[in-house]
């Protein structure tokens, strides 16, 4: 590799990495805090406000969220939600994108034109509840799973990834012989790897974070994903009972208040612990190039 | 490009035409069963609740069903476009909507590219992870920070100021300061999520590109601006017109936390309205009559972007 | 070379299509179809011998059928009660239901609420927490619902309901709905005893010296740190003590009758004497000058930098808890009601909060309709009411020397929700009530305030006006009266605030009302 050593050049790179170390920082500090409240005492919270550090560490928000006994199934309820979310998103939008790529399709337009319109027009909660319903979908994960199993935002940028490959690879494939989905699986997909990572990420998030359609979908609360659990907990950890005066009125003390940061941690973390994996699918042009090869 | 090719064909007449179509048709069978689950799902869950759009000409009673409820007519749109807030809410929305524009949209594109100069790939990955991390902070978390830095009794900012000797400003009551923390908190939270999409973009370069750019002498900046951004051009001008449909759409949590008494005549926008007085009271063809109002608007701009696009010789979204 | 790899990209294709196919397959076995409800379908002869005998009859016959009945209602727990435990078991017996409960966590349950009605797979009670909201009352008036007022004497628990509690709740003049019981007052003072005793003060009776009391916790350092670093009262954005404040200078609660009209209490004169209280607090620093951006005061109590909190008397404990993390020796008092220009009084509420509501979509019959009033009724028994409150003893509670101590144990937690059982209670006054000094002083206190306390009249009316535009009315009175108390605009700032809410719909709202009471008071 040719490399630019050029007074600029170089000046540049100081600037720019210390530029970014400190958007870095601004962004970082607010979760440090959070971390560290999540470990610190009740009394270090309310007398300093904002700590970076816990000066004396406590683990007691995390035994409470983990002392319920139901984390471990919702947990499980949204990892599998997750998964297999995902993996019927991608597939899904990979499927409709790719021959909405390709110019030489009869009723591309219409098509197109029916998925933009449902971004600026939907019939709103009710009615689509309602459809659910009438599926029969309702308890039954498939609810959380199929009303959103394409976006249209995600369709139309993996769409305009796949038109952007080289179209010289599609044609000499077709020449050979190789079928539409042929292309599709072999060369299509391969090449979009960074675009695949990505949507698998947004998906992956969209499923992970799912509250409020398992709220309206779901009656049987066995079967509620892990953030209405996490949504409760915090709830209560604002005394929310209390103005309703229930729970134990005799005796009822909101738990501390690291449980509230405890929890914004636990829902955070696994997203957290992906992402560094699909990052080297955002490798440059890795992928390009051992395809040609 | 088999399209051009038949349109140029001086020899066309109707009738073989159809035969190519049909021939185009069987050709392409596989991308049409391909297509099949993206629309059945596109009918099944988007179009077949899309009744629920003329709830905005009804006066809709959960009790009595959609079909029972009784046609109002263009009622809730004069309540709507009569109320005395009106043109302030639309005032508000619309000088958000543009700071968020012209002030967030460009930073992921920037950011991204900056990354994308890193030489180091450990730097470059360590710095994405870490700001990508705000974007899953609950706007509750996020303007309890902003209190805990920004108020007068105790905030850091301010206590900073006073030790400094200077005179304590009300950040979060002041209307002046409201839309500057409405656009910094966006972008603080979501400037780092935004790159991705962006860096998958960049990923797609070729690299062979930039070697005989170097061969020729080309600097950083001139292959930044000569391959880098045509490169992301395309992604750029379809998340703008996109964005473009949502235009009318601020957001509603983030503002409804950071609303006051005293910044309210700059805050209220029209999600903030539309929960308090359609939402909240089960006004349900209100909420959706206002719905329907920002939806139109969004699609004219979508519309007029789109064709600007193109007359640019860009792809755009349709 | 490359028309065979195609090959092998075809088994590939497929054999990942029937990947796919398994996954769907797995997904469908996943996917189940209970929870859903059929109120309606109950065997009518069994649901006829299950409702209540007007005689009172605690024992029913052993061999009924019991009544399968359905009830949405809200949860505030991560953990909703277990169907298998002990409590739901006692729960279907003695009610002699077969009982499916449906928890929406509290968050949502207004949007849960509205696809339910509006899907038309109703439960036989849902609970409503506002009953004025125009669609419930649009549904209510074209008999959607039950109304149960002309039922109730026939039971043994539910005769005993409050007629105030009841008329609050009534629409039309007519009951719809069992409401679920609060004490009418429960708003007061709360403030620092040990910073008083270290003071040498003794708790406020009157506006004036709880002032007095304001101003020593913030000039003469109550907490001896030598530091200037205490507040006297916390407050927030959305006013905590303002109903309280404003009724101890002498204001009504929310609305008042006045020569023969409805008037709203921010056009009576304590309306502009509290807020002037407030402002003096304001300019004297004796609240957190940043109230106008704080979400929940109650942080600055419990954290021990302020020394008094007007609200719900139920904050008590857990303020106190709270303060002794951080002061060891801190202690919470209470002042029921402070005297001011007029009587003693005390702003009262509802006496209620959210009412079980039964529609006819799913309770068909009148039969099943005394069925699933017999489940309120019987759920009202005093061994009921305690069991719902507090648990079962020896499985959610143990008593220690007469101390009520909660178990640790997540199983036996879950068996009555964490707590959220007590969301099914109605009826209240036969509870026994456990735990420390401060819970018994609040019931005192509530007590007290009862027979003080100042009701709306107009709580039961309905102003269409105000259903549509109450929230954006409501906003233009209170931004000008934290202006007001910020000294951002003065009285002529706030007249102009008072015509504004008049001209924008408060005069109709006032007329709306006023034609409502006179049609049921002539």
């Amino acid at each position: 590799m040719v490399r630019d050593r050029t007074f600029g050049s170089r000046l540049f790179d100081v600037l720019n990495i210390t530029f970014l170390g400190l958007f870095a920082l601004i962004t970082i500090v607010p979760f440090i805090y959070i971390m560290a409240g999540s470990f610190a005492t009740q009394k270090e919270l309310l007398e300093k406000g904002f700590i970076l550090f816990p000066t004396e560490f406590s683990l007691e928000a995390y035994n409470f969220i983990f002392s319920t006994s139901t984390l471990m199934r919702s947990m499980g309820v949204t990892i599998f939600i997750t998964v297999a979310g995902t993996l019927i998103n991608i597939v899904l939008t990979c499927l409709m994108a790719y021959p909405l790529a390709r110019k030489d399709l009869d009723f591309r337009k219409p098509i197109q034109l029916m998925v933009i319109f449902t971004m600026l027009f939907s019939g709103g909660m009710i009615p689509t509840f309602i459809v659910v319903k009438e599926l029969g979908m309702i308890d039954s994960y498939w609810s959380l799973l199929l009303p959103g199993a394409i976006s249209a935002f995600n369709l139309i940028i993996i769409r305009s990834f796949f038109q952007q490959l080289p179209e010289g690879l599609e044609e000499s494939a077709k020449i050979d012989g190789a079928s539409d989905p042929g292309i599709l699986m072999r060369i299509v997909i391969p090449l979009s790897m960074p675009a695949i990572a990505t949507f698998s990420l947004f998906y992956a998030v969209g499923h992970w974070n799912t509250f409020f359609s398992a709220v309206l979908y779901i009656n049987d609360a066995a079967k509620w994903p892990i953030q209405v659990l996490l949504r409760q907990i915090v709830i209560l950890s604002q005394g929310g009972s209390l103005g309703d005066t229930t729970a134990f009125e005799s005796d009822f003390v909101p738990p501390e208040q690291s449980v509230k940061m405890a929890v914004i941690v636990i829902s955070t973390m696994p997203i957290l612990v992906v992402y560094p994996f699909l990052q080297k699918h955002f490798a440059k042009g890795v992928l390009l190039g051992s395809v040609k090869g | 490009m088999n399209e051009d090719l038949a349109i140029t064909r001086p020899s066309a007449i109707a009738g073989s035409h159809r035969k190519q179509m049909w021939r185009r048709l069987a050709r392409n069978r596989w991308l049409y069963l391909m297509l099949l689950p993206g629309i059945v799902y596109f009918i099944l869950f988007k179009y077949v609740p899309m009744y629920g759009v003329l709830l905005a000409f009804k006066n809709y009673q959960p009790f009595l069903g959609f079909l029972k409820s009784e046609w109002v007519g263009m009622e809730h749109f004069s309540r709507f476009f009569g109320d005395p807030l009106f043109w302030m809410l639309l005032k508000n929305t619309f000088i958000l909507a543009t700071y968020n524009i012209l002030f967030f949209f460009p930073l992921p594109i920037i950011v991204a590219l900056l990354l994308n100069e890193l030489r180091k790939e450990v730097y470059k990955r360590f710095i994405q992870t870490l700001i990508y991390i705000p974007h899953f902070m609950s706007w509750v978390v996020i303007v309890s920070i902003a209190y805990l830095f920004f108020t007068t009794e105790g905030g850091l900012v301010n206590e900073g100021i006073a030790a400094m000797g200077g005179e304590k400003i009300q950040f979060l009551l002041d209307p002046g300061w409201f839309r500057t923390f409405i656009t910094a908190e966006v972008i603080w939270k979501e400037t780092g999520w935004g790159t991705i999409i962006f860096l998958a973009a960049l990923a797609g370069v070729d690299t062979q590109l930039y070697e005989a750019a170097r061969m020729d002498g080309a600097n950083r900046f001139r292959q930044l601006w000569h391959i880098t951004l045509p490169a992301i051009r395309s992604t750029i001008i379809i998340l703008l017109i996109l964005r473009l449909g949502n235009f009318l759409d601020t957001g509603f949590e983030q503002i409804w936390l950071m609303l006051n008494s005293l910044n309210r005549e700059v805050g209220e926008v029209f999600d903030t309205y539309v929960y308090s007085t359609g939402i909240s009271q089960g006004q349900y063809s209100y909420s959706t009559a206002v719905g329907l109002f920002k939806s139109i608007v969004g699609l004219i701009l979508v519309f007029a972007a789109n064709q600007l696009a193109k007359r640019f010789g860009e792809e755009g979204i349709l | 070379m490359k028309a065979k790899k195609n090959g092998q990209a075809w088994r590939k294709l497929t054999a990942s299509a029937g990947t796919a196919a398994l996954i769907m397959g797995l997904l469908a076995g996943c996917s189940g179809n209970g929870g859903s409800n059929d109120g309606g379908n109950a065997d009518p002869e069994a649901s006829a011998n299950g409702g209540a005998s007007p005689a009172g009859q605690q024992t029913e016959a052993p061999k009924q059928e019991p009544y399968k009945m359905s009830i949405m209602l809200t949860s505030y727990n991560p953990e909703f009660m277990d169907p298998e435990g002990e409590i739901y078991k006692r729960l279907e017996e003695r009610t002699n239901t077969d009982l499916t409960l449906t928890w929406v966590p509290s968050t949502t349950y207004s949007d849960k609420l509205s696809a339910t009605v509006a899907s038309g797979e109703l439960p036989s009670a849902i609970l409503v927490l506002d009953q004025k909201l125009p669609y419930i009352v649009n549904s209510v008036r074209s008999g959607m619902f039950w109304e149960i007022g002309p039922y109730l004497k026939d039971y043994p628990n539910l005769g005993r309901m409050s007629d105030i509690a009841l008329n609050a709740i009534s629409i039309d003049g007519k009951v719809y709905g069992l409401y679920r019981e609060r004490d009418l007052a429960r708003d007061g003072l709360m403030l620092r005893k040990d910073w008083l005793d270290n003071l040498g003060l003794k708790e406020p009776a009157t506006i004036d010296e709880y002032y007095e009391v304001l101003k020593a916790f913030v000039q003469n350092d109550p907490d001896q740190n030598g530091k200037a670093d205490t507040t006297g009262l916390a407050e927030q954005q959305v006013a905590a003590g303002w109903r309280a404040m404003l009724a101890w200078h002498g204001g009504p609660a929310d609305w008042e009758l006045k020569d023969g009209k409805a008037s709203p209490a921010h056009l009576s004169p304590a309306y502009m004497d509290t807020m002037k209280f407030y402002k003096k607090l304001y300019d004297e620093k004796l609240i957190n000058l940043d109230f106008a951006v704080v979400k929940d005061g109650k942080q600055l109590i419990n954290g021990a930098t302020a020394g008094s909190w007007i609200a719900n008397l139920n904050d008590a404990q857990g303020i106190e808890e709270s303060v002794k993390k951080v002061v060891p020796t801190g202690a919470i008092t209470m002042v029921n009601a402070l005297e001011g220009p007029a009587d003693l009084r005390s702003p009262g509420g509802s006496g209620s909060y959210g009412l079980f509501m039964i529609p006819k979509t799913s309770v068909k019959t009148e039969e099943e309709l005394k069925a699933v009033l017999n489940f309120f009724d019987k759920v009202s028994d005093e061994d009921m009411q305690n069991m719902l409150i507090n648990g079962l003893e020896g499985r959610q509670f143990t008593l220690e020397n007469g101390q009520y101590v909660k178990t640790t144990d997540s199983k036996m937690l879950v068996e009555y929700g964490m707590g959220d059982s007590t969301q099914l209670a109605v009826l209240r006054d036969k509870i026994t009530t456990y735990g420390g000094p401060l819970v018994h002083m609040r019931n005192e206190m509530w007590q007290k305030n009862a027979e003080i306390a100042v009701s709306n009249p107009f709580q039961p009316f309905i102003s269409d006006t105000y259903s549509e535009r109450g929230s954006e009315l409501n906003k233009i009175i209170e931004d000008a009266r934290i202006k007001f108390i910020m000294g951002l605009i003065d009285e002529a700032g706030w007249n102009d605030a008072v015509a504004k809410w008049r001209k924008d719909g408060g005069d109709k709202i006032i007329e709306e009302y006023t034609q409502a009471y006179k049609a049921v008071n002539p």
